[in-house]
């Protein structure tokens, strides 16, 4: 396998295959087969002799200048954005002091040529990093490697060939630099398939920015397809098809089509409100954290933060965060989405999200039942208060709105607002501002809380379903459990006369009651939960435009007939027939090309 | 380098944006760090690394909360401390 040369036709049919990767560019490509395939760069581990020591070093410094050229050149032909400055801090690396010295030292002491001293120094460089506990620093270790190869290229003097893949074709890769990415753009290439690489990594960035559907991280991809042989990359799910069937062919590329077009279509209504055509207006809402870009909920039309999740900003740290950050974080979020509200969820640590910051690091048999949560911050009341204070110091930016995660009982909640009092009180005894006129509110994801709902809602000013716990809970199920996840069913009978009695409680008590699990982003349960009492949606930012387009194409009227008939079900299978039957004769698309379904973020730290 | 002695200006910071030094960050202190004749040291815990160094700057790994000691040695490096201070104080423009 080389570089891009034609071995397709005439080599003995291969079966269809089918890979999964992370979706890390949305759309849909279908091309040839581009193979890329330069892992190996060639190290030659010779002596030089102590005279050519100087030879040597100048050798390096110009194939370091020759590389920084070469960028520069990329760079003038792109616009401003993301992947400039990407770009900028890779020529800085090429100037970099330390690694310069460090290869002149292996140069003059060891008397290696340059080619081996530059991969020595890489090496080293990337055991430093690949210990970093963040996500982000340990990918830049990729961005390094890239460099070295490219340096050593020109010392080799076998300057790299640029990738220059035909026009409409599929470049299959290990991994691209983000300069071989903007490369790709030019060339117009339909997609690209990588076996390394993350949602952070600087090619998935770039191939978002240049808007070139993409699938990372597909292991072994490269073993399994050659240069020539037809690929379908499915930015949407995450897929890869090789050599699809001939008479599939023309499904997949009628479904790019439509995608292109619905996209279009769905994304420029993306900003009109989600009001019914008989007038019942849902709030729509994003989910955001930290890890994500402050700005993904307006750029998809949202309405506000339904869902801000602050454990991000106690997970990959060495301190606590004071209370000053929590202040500091919650006011730039609040000033960005005003005068909409932000729902800051108070951190839910434990379970699945550890933080190593917190000293209850203790091994819990069953941590999806053990101290997690609002329990947790209870635990850890001084952890608490100083996110409590930070967050009603903020309340004078803005409408900010508190939520208790994982309550289950009236003493808990009675507990949280006891905190939250607590909070204020100090903030008063220090003469600190802060806006009385906050709202606090409660989120339902056990059984126990949605069972006793209209207790719960006499206390506060708003409740929210999460319903990714609440299913978890109530069904007893771990969906990551591929064992029981068939069981995982969001319309069980169970749920959905919990949803309802919720939703009745909140109404009773004049209390809005929202739904933020990922249930929200899926198409297919729009209609039900808007019928079943639901107020306002929150939900993974890319899947609003298609939400709050279904709901402006539908009347409240055939919603409540739907959850009607959905209520009668005595199966989720039964239930999932019925709106299933329904949701696909009246939005085949929005269920197709289904916004955010898998684009639930959840690891994602940038 | 002129004659003046080589002065020395310490102090801690903590970096409050939320990204924390990713490469951004990092670039924007590297390249203001080199407009500087003095020698520039970045230390978080017990490792220190050479601040005009983007490589050296990026393996701090330093995320946000983290208390980082910038240490400024040369004939600027009251200015080169302040100028530095003022970016990480700020967030990098990022807040």
């Amino acid at each position: 396998m080389s570089d891009g040369a034609e071995s397709g036709p005439g080599a003995p049919a291969q079966p269809r295959l089918v890979r999964e990767g992370v979706p890390a560019s949305s759309g849909i490509g279908i091309g040839r087969a581009y193979v890329v395939d330069r892992r190996r760069v060639h190290v030659p581990r010779t002596r030089i002799d102590k005279e050519a020591i100087e030879a040597e070093i100048g050798r390096f410094l110009e194939a370091l200048r020759d590389t920084r050229q070469e960028i520069e050149v990329i760079k003038t032909r792109l616009p401003h954005g993301e992947h400039r400055a990407i770009l900028k801090a890779q020529q800085m690396m090429l100037r970099d002091p330390d690694l310069i010295g460090r290869v002149e030292q292996l140069i003059a002491e060891e008397l290696r040529c340059a080619e081996w001293a530059l991969a020595t120094a890489t090496d080293e460089i990337h055991d430093m990093l690949d210990q970093a506990d963040d996500e982000y620093f340990r990918e830049r270790s990729s961005d390094i490697t890239f460099l070295s190869e490219q340096v050593i290229l020109a010392l080799l003097g076998d300057n790299p060939e640029e990738i220059t893949p035909p026009a409409g074709s599929v470049v299959v890769a290990y991994d691209l630099s983000p300069a071989e990415t903007v490369q790709l753009h030019r060339c117009a290439v339909a997609g690209i398939v990588t076996a390394a690489g993350g949602k952070t990594s600087h090619s998935a960035i770039m191939a978002r920015s240049l808007q070139i559907p993409a699938v990372v991280g597909v292991a072994g991809i490269l073993g399994e397809v050659m240069s020539g042989e037809v690929v379908v990359v499915d930015g949407v799910r995450g897929a890869v098809i090789v050599r699809p069937d001939v008479d599939e062919l023309g499904g997949h590329e009628l479904e790019r089509d439509e995608y292109n077009a619905f996209e279009q279509r769905i994304q420029r209504e993306h900003a009109f409100p989600a009001i019914t055509v008989d007038g019942r207006r849902v709030m729509t809402r994003a989910n955001l954290s930290l890890s994500e870009d402050i700005d993904l909920g307006r750029r998809y039309g949202a309405e506000g933060i339904g869902l801000y999740r602050s454990e991000y900003m106690f997970m990959n740290r060495d301190a606590l965060p004071t209370e000053e950050e929590h202040y500091l974080t919650a006011k730039t979020v609040i000033r960005r989405y005003s005068p909409y509200p932000v729902v800051f969820r108070t951190f839910d640590l434990g379970s699945d999200k550890p933080s190593k910051l917190l000293s209850f690091a203790k091994a819990e048999a069953n941590p999806a039942m053990g101290l997690r949560s609002l329990r947790l911050a209870l635990r850890e009341r001084e952890i608490f208060l100083a996110q409590l204070r930070g967050l009603l110091r903020a309340s004078l930016h803005g409408p900010l709105h508190i939520m208790l995660p994982l309550v289950g009982s009236v003493e808990e909640l009675e507990d949280g607002i006891a905190a939250v009092e607590e909070a204020r009180d100090q903030l008063e005894a220090a003469g600190m501002a802060y806006a009385s006129d906050f709202s606090l509110g409660v989120m339902i994801e056990t059984p126990s809380a949605a069972l006793i709902a209209d207790l719960l809602a006499s206390r506060v000013d708003f409740m929210s379903i999460g319903t990714n716990d609440l299913i978890q809970y109530t069904l007893a199920v771990d969906r990551d459990n591929d064992d029981v996840d068939y069981l995982y069913q969001p319309l069980h009978p169970a749920i959905l006369r919990l949803i309802r009695s919720v939703a009745a409680a909140g109404a009773a008590h004049d209390v809005p009651v929202s739904l933020c699990g990922e249930m929200a982003a899926d198409p297919r349960y729009t209609w039900v939960l808007v019928g079943l009492g639901i107020k306002e949606l929150s939900m993974s930012p890319s899947a609003l435009p298609v939400i709050k387009h279904i709901i402006r194409q539908s009347s409240a009227a055939e919603m409540d007939a739907l959850t009607a008939a959905v209520l009668e079900a005595r199966t989720a299978r039964e239930a999932d027939e019925i709106v299933l039957e329904v949701m696909r004769e009246r939005f085949p698309e929005h269920l197709k090309h289904g916004g955010g379904r898998s684009a639930l973020v959840e690891e994602d730290d940038g | 380098m002129s004659k003046a002695k080589a002065h020395e200006v310490a102090g801690e910071l903590e970096i409050i944006n939320p990204l924390g030094l990713h490469a951004r960050a990092a670039s924007k202190l590297v390249s203001l760090a080199n407009k500087y004749s003095s020698e520039v040291f970045l230390a978080k815990g017990e490792t220190e690394v050479n601040a005009k160094s983007m490589l050296g700057v990026l393996m701090l790994a330093c995320g946000m909360g983290t208390t980082i000691r910038l240490r400024c040695v040369g004939s600027d490096a009251q200015r080169c401390f302040d100028g530095l201070a003022e970016l990480v104080r700020g967030g990098f423009g990022e807040i």
